[in-house]
């Protein structure tokens, strides 16, 4: 680690019209050092990130001084500040599917960013941008790839490739694994963490994820409405916060395992007893589905796309069952087939006994009454023109009759209060609330009916740390109090580990292992849920 | 320059509403009058123009095949022929069923109510008009694919001969037009898109929007008045015949085709302004900006390809609305093109030839789209990702 | 462009519009003279104080035949976004809802439609059924039913992606009710832009209709047609040539500022 100072920022203040959304920041980094940029959504960091090099959408006003290598970058015409960018400075951005153009070769976008600085031929310029691709880790001949043909962490290589082609000093990466799984996450962060050691570049990491910051991070900085909280060491702050709000975070991001629960205590081997004698509420036998494929061949039809392929799983009363898996391994195409919303091809779902695939009708309705849902995306789960009322008593309709006005009314407030907002909001639009009291809504909407399970798919993925924090708190009070059962699907192991009694683990249509949480977690039997759990970021237990 | 001005004489008949007699029309029609000596020019631009077209259409049309059936495979393209194939037969049948079926007895409609029961009988075997509805269907079908598209009632030649005649004007004007309203409205679109929200975008917008809502027989009939009228630069209107020479030509088809391109152009350059400003909120922009590209590199290299892509499908539909826009313009520049053929046709109660002028527009409307949704699918990667190639 | 000159633009579309739709009711009780009075001593006067817009060949009132022929032009263009948005939005709902092969069918049956521009349909049916308002109406209107099902499908395709749609089916809703409840009113603001554009294409369509005397036939008044009738004219009097051409214009670039003003309101895309 050098001692001239990489990048100094100062006074730096962004604003779109009277909104600041970055207030007075400073900060500086080294040659070779990570600094950590961590906060909730809407903190500002993704701001102060495009800040630095002036990205900025145009309608944004900037001021104050960042100074590379002793340049001061907020004084110099755009003309130098473009030799600056792809040169001085390289970028990484959050999503490797849309970041980059899908209708140039991969190896032709590297090799622009040669070509925009420096003067050689086309030749030279591809032959550059091979040897970066292979030194992000890609193989030979990707280079004549388009991105559609490459998997998310692939694509995020070459970001990365175009990014540091030309040597810069400073690397910003702006969520870079964020939309990816989680073993291509730990394989950029590896990724990452090789090219600032060689090069000894300076990184800024932007990130929501504390933990993924805390495995590359040499220094954090904690940002919250636009200002920096806290700044120290990557060490100091996960071990002694100063700031409150660092520290709700930290805890809010360390995930208690949920306590073995009594009725799985026992050997994964042989089911426990007591769970054995008990029937299932939700009893899943062998489901296939099947996606049909464009044909290719005039002869005859394409196989079709095998998204399920015979998965068997079952929740007991008072269970919580997690069904873990990376994106693509077909979670939600089974929870769509459970649900009775997509037709199976084969297999057998039965809730409470009786036989949900082929329900019909008023024993349907009863059926479904059992079994409510929560969907992931908190923005489009409600009809942006209904009111709450009307949204969590859209299950009512599944009633044999439907109750009167008052009667409606009366239950949606009870549900409202339950999840912990208030009979009033009744009368509100779903976008007069934020991410994570519309999920409180959403399963407001699932407990209306009294079901005796609910499916959660992904129901927490897109909420900041402190309000999952909360949901998941709320979630396990319910479970507890009104005797539900959950199907919980989700990426997350850590979210999994606080939440399940019993997991399931999904790779491509198949369960490959299932057991007791804390069995699993303890002991992975299979190869592929230890690549999970090894891939897994964690925080430093304090 | 005689023959030219002879059409400027004809006017009053094309008035297309004045009930024209039968009889009549077949003399006084200043184009049937000169078909005769057309005709034995044409045969000689015919080879050097249209023939030209035609097979470069052909070998372009099928490159295409080839490619699609390579990337797409058989079964993909099979399927889309089969639709293209299957579009085309609907549309025969129901230009058929309007024509020839709902109306009645066409020779009586063609006649009118007090024609002689002996004329009608005899118009009637000429036309093979005594036949079933489904027979007479399948034999017209037949014609059509051998190329033969029946005589016409009053110009009595082969409807074959007047549509490739016609096709002469109507053909190169559609082209002249597609090729101008692309020339004003890429500059235009690109303007704009690079200045987008300052004082030249919405300079450039404005100009769209005017230029969307004149509607082009109006602005031809401006055109005629300030170059013809007042300025006295070109003729008013009429057609010199391609055997005047290539630039005689193209200057009697410049003012129909700037009436014809003025408003397309402002649809596609709106269209094209539009999708590179989407395409501008694009990650990859970012991306490429963050590279150290320049404004001007980052619209052209980055976001105009893509924003081609639904531009792509505004530029099919153009043709076949210039194509059919022709009609109009066509009356108001007197051009001797199929858009007069079929309102000389109406008025004349001609309903094989406005069945057949019907039936060539179509066809060249369905395979125009037909070929850009094929270059749609072979440039789109997301596409070609979708069909698992 | 900045939040005023949009709402500008907003405004100023639906003052012409008002402007024009006003000028068609009022025509039906009064217009400054009466446009079926010909008179030989009055004809081909230029614009004057006595005469705004001047008279035509015929001694007859340019402004009075204006208003009336804004009549023509609004009730062949509402009518026909009538027809397209009645048989099109359920075509487009039922595309989007049901998918595979009804998805399919609709289409393709929409692609053939399209195979046929509004003006070859005015053509066909004129060749057979003569030519009138009501052969332009149906003409245009059948034009504007594939356009109305492919918004209405893309609009509803999108709506059917999102989680709402499967909670209203988790809570045992078929697909009849949620494109009724859900889907249909969400795709309200999207059919009105739509509207108001299809709205001034009839517009132009029926001029151009009225022009080569496929649309409403005398005495009706149309501004096509007065714009055919001013052709022979226009040397010796060029503002019969003009205004009729101005009103359409500008009727249409109020409805198109309007539709774009309601397009930016709504945040639906372009």
């Amino acid at each position: 680690m050098s001692d001239a100072k990489l990048l100094e920022v100062t006074g730096l203040n962004v604003a779109f019209g009277a909104v600041r959304v970055v207030k007075d920041l400073s900060f500086e980094l080294r040659s070779g050092e990570v600094l950590g940029l961590v906060g909730a959504s809407g903190s500002g960091k993704t701001m102060t990130a495009l800040g630095i090099t002036r990205l900025l959408p145009p309608s944004a006003v900037t001021s104050g001084v960042v100074r590379i290598n002793g340049e001061t970058l907020s004084a110099i015409p755009e003309s130098r500040l473009r030799a600056i960018r792809g040169r001085g400075v390289g970028m990484v951005f959050q999503e490797p599917m849309s970041a980059l153009n899908p209708l140039m070769r991969v190896g032709d976008q590297v090799a622009e960013t040669v070509r925009l600085h420096r003067p050689v031929s086309r030749a030279e310029a591809r032959r550059a941008a091979r040897e970066a691709l292979v030194d992000v880790g890609l193989e030979q001949g990707t280079s004549d790839r388009l991105p559609y043909e490459l998997s998310g962490g692939q694509r995020q290589r070459v970001a990365i490739a175009m990014a540091v082609v030309m040597s810069p000093g400073l690397l910003i990466a702006d969520e870079p694994t964020t939309a990816l799984d989680v073993i291509a996450q730990a394989q950029i962060l590896l990724l990452l963490q090789q090219l600032v050691r060689t090069r000894n570049m300076g990184l800024i990491l932007v990130s929501h994820d504390l933990a993924v910051v805390a495995q590359l991070a040499d220094r954090v900085a904690v940002m919250s409405q636009g200002e920096i909280i806290e700044q120290a060491t990557a060490d100091e702050i996960l071990r002694r916060p100063c700031h409150a709000y660092t520290a709700a975070l930290l805890s809010a991001a360390r995930l208690q395992p949920k306590p073995a629960a009594p009725l799985s205590m026992s050997a994964r081997t042989s089911p426990p007893a007591n769970t054995a004698s008990m029937p299932a509420v939700l009893d899943v036998q062998g489901i296939v589905r099947e996606y049909p494929r464009k044909r290719t061949s005039l002869w005859r039809p394409a196989p079709p796309l095998r998204a399920v392929d015979g998965v068997s799983l079952s929740v007991h009363a008072g269970e919580t069952v997690g069904l873990v898996g990376e994106s693509g391994s077909g979670k939600s195409s089974l929870l769509k087939a459970i649900l009775a919303l997509e037709t199976s091809q084969a297999g057998e779902v039965s809730l409470l006994g009786e036989s949900m695939l082929s329900a019909k009708g008023a024993t349907m309705r009863r059926l479904r009454r059992a079994i409510q849902a929560v969907f992931q995306d908190p923005y489009g789960s409600f009809d942006p023109q209904w009111t709450v009322e009307r949204l969590i008593g859209e299950p009512f309709h599944l009633l044999a009759s439907v109750p009167s006005a008052a009667a409606r009314r009366r239950k949606v407030a009870v549900v409202l209060e339950q999840v912990g907002l208030s009979a009033s909001d009744a009368q509100r639009l779903p976008r007069e609330f934020s991410g994570g009291e519309r999920q409180r809504i959403a399963i407001a909407r699932a407990l209306v009916t009294e079901p005796k399970v609910i499916a959660f798919d992904e129901a927490v993925s897109a909420l900041d740390v402190l309000i999952r924090g909360q949901v998941l708190n709320l979630l396990a009070e319910l479970a507890q109090r009104l005797k539900l059962s959950y199907l919980f699907v989700s990426h997350d192991l850590q979210v999994m580990r606080a939440m399940a009694d019993r997991i399931y683990v999904m790779q491509r249509g198949r369960i490959v292992e299932e057991g007791p949480t804390e069995t699993v977690f303890a002991s992975p039997r299979h190869a592929y849920t230890q690549a999970l759990i090894a891939a897994t970021p964690k925080l430093p237990v304090t | 320059m005689d023959v030219w001005n002879a059409h400027l004489h004809g006017i009053d008949f094309d008035n297309v509403l004045g009930v024209v007699e039968v009889s009549g029309a077949y003399l006084d029609d200043d184009a049937a009058v000169t078909h005769g000596a057309e005709s034995a020019a044409a045969p000689v631009i015919r080879p050097a123009l249209v023939k030209a077209a035609g097979i470069g259409v052909c070998m372009v049309s099928l490159a295409m095949l080839l490619l699609a059936a390579r990337r797409f495979g058989g079964a993909y393209l099979a399927g889309r022929l089969a639709m293209l194939l299957a579009t085309l037969l609907a549309a025969t049948a129901f230009v058929f069923v309007i024509v020839q079926v709902v109306p009645g007895d066409p020779v009586r409609y063609m006649l009118g109510l007090q024609a002689d029961p002996g004329t009608v009988a005899v118009l009637r075997h000429q036309l093979g008009l005594d036949a079933a509805p489904l027979q007479r269907y399948l034999s017209w079908l037949g014609g059509l694919l051998r190329g033969d598209f029946g005589v016409s009632y009053t110009y009595r030649i082969p409807i074959r001969t007047l549509l490739a005649e016609r096709l002469q004007v109507s053909l190169p004007l559609a082209v002249y037009a597609l090729l101008l309203s692309t020339a004003l409205a890429f500059p235009l679109a690109l303007y704009a898109a690079a200045r987008r929200g300052r004082p030249g975008d919405t300079v450039a917008s404005g100009v769209m929007q005017l230029g969307l809502a004149v509607p082009n027989f109006w602005l031809g009939m401006l055109l005629v008045l300030f170059f013809a009228i007042d300025l006295r630069w070109v003729s008013a209107g009429g057609f010199p015949g391609w055997q005047a020479g290539f630039w005689g030509a193209m200057k009697a088809l410049t003012l129909p085709a700037v009436a014809l391109a003025m408003p397309q152009a402002a649809i596609l350059a709106r269209v094209l302004r539009g999708s590179l400003i989407d395409t501008l909120h694009e990650d990859y922009i970012r991306t490429a900006r963050a590279k150290g590209a320049g404004e001007w590199r980052v619209l052209t290299r980055h976001a105009l390809p893509n924003a081609l892509i639904p531009v792509l499908t505004i530029l099919g539909m153009q043709f076949s609305f210039l194509l059919a826009g022709a009609v109009i313009i066509e009356n108001v520049f007197f051009l001797p093109g199929l858009g007069r053929l079929v309102f000389q046709a109406i008025a004349q109660r001609d309903l094989i030839v406005v069945q057949s002028v019907v039936v060539v527009l179509v066809f060249a409307v369905v395979t125009v789209s037909f070929l850009v949704e094929l270059g749609y699918a072979l440039i789109n990667p997301q596409l070609r990702a979708a069909r698992g190639a | 462009m900045s939040d005023s000159s949009r709402n500008t633009g907003l405004a100023l579309g639906a003052a012409i519009t008002a402007v024009f739709v006003g000028m068609a009711a009022l025509a039906q009780f009064w217009t400054p003279f009466d446009p079926r009075a010909l008179s030989i001593i009055d004809k081909l006067q230029p614009p004057g104080a006595h005469h705004w817009f001047g008279t035509d060949q015929l001694g007859r009132d340019v402004l009075s035949l204006i208003m009336l022929g804004a009549q023509t032009s609004v009730g062949v263009a509402l009518l026909s976004v009538i027809i397209g948005v009645f048989l099109g939005v359920p075509i487009g709902l039922i595309a989007a809802a049901r998918r595979g092969a009804a998805d399919e069918l609709l289409m393709r049956g929409n692609d053939l439609i399209f195979a046929f521009p509004a003006l070859l349909l005015a053509i066909l049916i004129t060749a057979v059924f003569g030519p009138g308002a009501v052969n332009a109406i149906i003409a245009i209107g059948i034009f504007n039913i594939p356009v109305f099902a492919r918004v209405t499908r893309a609009g509803a395709l999108q709506q059917w992606t999102r989680d709402y749609t499967l909670a209203a089916r988790v809570a045992g809703k078929g697909w009849v009710r949620i494109s009724c409840e859900h889907i249909l009113p969400n795709l309200v603001a999207l059919l009105v832009v739509q509207g108001t554009i299809q709205f001034s294409l009839g517009v132009i369509a029926e001029a151009g209709l009225s022009y080569v005397g496929l649309s409403a036939q005398p005495p009706t008044p149309s501004w096509g047609r007065m714009l055919n009738e001013a052709q022979t004219l226009t040397a010796l009097a060029p503002y019969l040539a003009l205004f009729p051409g101005i009103a359409v214009a500008l009727f249409v670039l109020g409805l198109n500022l309007l539709g774009e003003g309601l397009r930016r309101r709504s945040g639906s895309p372009a």
